[in-house]
């Protein structure tokens, strides 16, 4: 490790926690950095869970609103990325659940030019799919995507968190309340479900 | 598709114990103990297959990143909370002129006893009149009463048949008015006249005015009911 990535790696927390204390007094341009920062994340969990870019991209943005607003409500200005992650988590499974009862949303102009090759079947473009979107693996796709769905949502969120994003276990203890053994308990669950659930792709 | 067993030693500790070796988190006692149960049951070598199979599907899921306009969607959050901090100032601004504005001291003396008290003398005005029924009215009535009283036995002696009524006007008290007063209690008394050369039907009336209260008096707002 150089010297350059060993002081981004020290100094990104400091740098976040300044960007957060300025962001709680007002600074619009500070809070627009963490947006940056944290953007790609926000969306793909929220993707993770919603299975359609344009909701995730929605869940995402009105996330970050929440974050910003509720900002004096956050204590510890080091523990923002869980704490944002957790809203992000929150919203997306209120979003999930109202979305069976809510009509088809059209895309934001904003997101058309993007979403116009969008998968049909779950809204997603994959940088895979240019790649090797056979049927085969359309299939493998769908299948997973649909197995996830039957999980329990504290089972989905701690695998996906953990086994997908890559968060440490602590943080996605963070980010659902609870023990860490409880975030290994939930992970082991999901994975049994999983085994029965996808037992024809094994 | 594979039936799975489950055998003494397949119980969910063990599975538990495989589900965190994927992730690295085992202790050294923890691994030497998974180790010992894969080398004696191939049903939880199996099991252990497909948990990695499992983990590598949804790992592979999860490997492709989402793309979206990222610029966009940055754009579309700032201007969210560009319009939220737009409206919390113009909120504080509001508050800020409020606070002046008492500060200052503009708001006028109000005479809250003065309008209370006038609300107050506003109903005793209304039931004044009733008032002055109860006051005067019943004792004027029980007056009445006992002149009758007295009155009768003489009568009785008369030789023309007598009836005797007692009447109670109740008035608002009109100023032009012959009863500008508040209640006027009179007793009736008719008497039967025989057939005359002046009254050929016979029988007349007398009216008595037993009393009535004062007409000009004015009203004691301040008395209790």
């Amino acid at each position: 490790m150089d010297l350059g990535q060993l002081r981004t790696s020290v100094e990104t927390p400091s740098v976040e926690v300044q960007l957060v204390v300025r962001a709680r007094n007002g600074d619009a341009d500070a809070f627009g950095e963490l947006v940056r920062i944290h953007q790609r994340r926000a969306v793909s969990v929220a993707y993770r869970l919603l299975g359609n870019t344009s909701d995730a991209a929605d869940a995402a943005q009105d996330a970050f609103v929440r974050a910003f607003r509720s900002l004096s409500q956050l204590e510890d200005p080091a523990r923002f990325s869980g704490w944002l992650m957790r809203i992000v988590s929150n919203l997306a499974l209120n979003f999930r659940r109202g979305r069976a009862t809510r009509a088809t949303k059209s895309l934001d102009d904003e997101f058309a030019s993007v979403e116009s090759s969008r998968d049909v079947s779950t809204g997603l473009r994959l940088a895979g799919d240019q790649a090797d979107g056979t049927d085969a693996a359309r299939e493998t796709h769908d299948a997973i995507s649909g197995a996830l769905e039957k999980l329990p949502d504290k089972q989905r969120l701690a695998l996906i968190l953990f086994s997908v994003e890559g968060l440490p276990q602590k943080e996605v203890a963070d980010i659902l309340e609870c023990s860490v053994e409880l975030v290994k308990w939930n992970v082991f669950q999901a994975r049994q479900k999983l085994r029965e659930l996808l037992s024809e792709l094994l | 598709m594979r039936v799975l067993t489950t055998q003494a030693n397949n119980s969910d500790d063990l599975r538990f114990l495989m589900s965190r070796s994927l992730d690295g988190d085992l202790s050294a006692d923890e691994s030497a103990r998974l180790e010992l149960a894969l080398a004696a049951s191939a049903d939880l070598r199996d099991e252990r297959q497909e948990m990695v199979a499992v983990d590598r599907l949804v790992m592979e899921w999860g490997s492709h990143p989402v793309e979206i306009d990222w610029a966009s969607h940055r754009t579309l959050i700032e201007a969210r909370i560009s319009c939220d901090a737009k409206a919390e100032t113009d909120a504080n601004r509001v508050d800020n002129l409020l606070a002046d504005w008492v500060a200052r001291g503009n708001i006028g003396e109000v005479d809250l006893r003065g309008r209370v008290l006038a609300q107050i003398r506003g109903a005793n005005r209304v039931a004044t009149p009733l008032r002055w029924v109860i006051r005067l009215g019943l004792p004027l009535a029980a007056a009445a009463a006992i002149t009758i009283a007295v009155l009768l036995p003489n009568m009785k002696n008369s030789p023309m048949p007598v009836s005797t009524s007692i009447v109670t006007f109740v008035h608002s008290g009109r100023a032009d008015s012959p009863f500008a007063s508040d209640a006027v209690t009179m007793v009736l008394f008719e008497r039967t006249l025989p057939p005359s050369p002046v009254t050929p039907s016979g029988g007349s009336m007398e009216l008595i005015v037993v009393g009535s209260p004062p007409t000009d008096a004015p009203l004691d707002e301040s008395a209790p009911l």
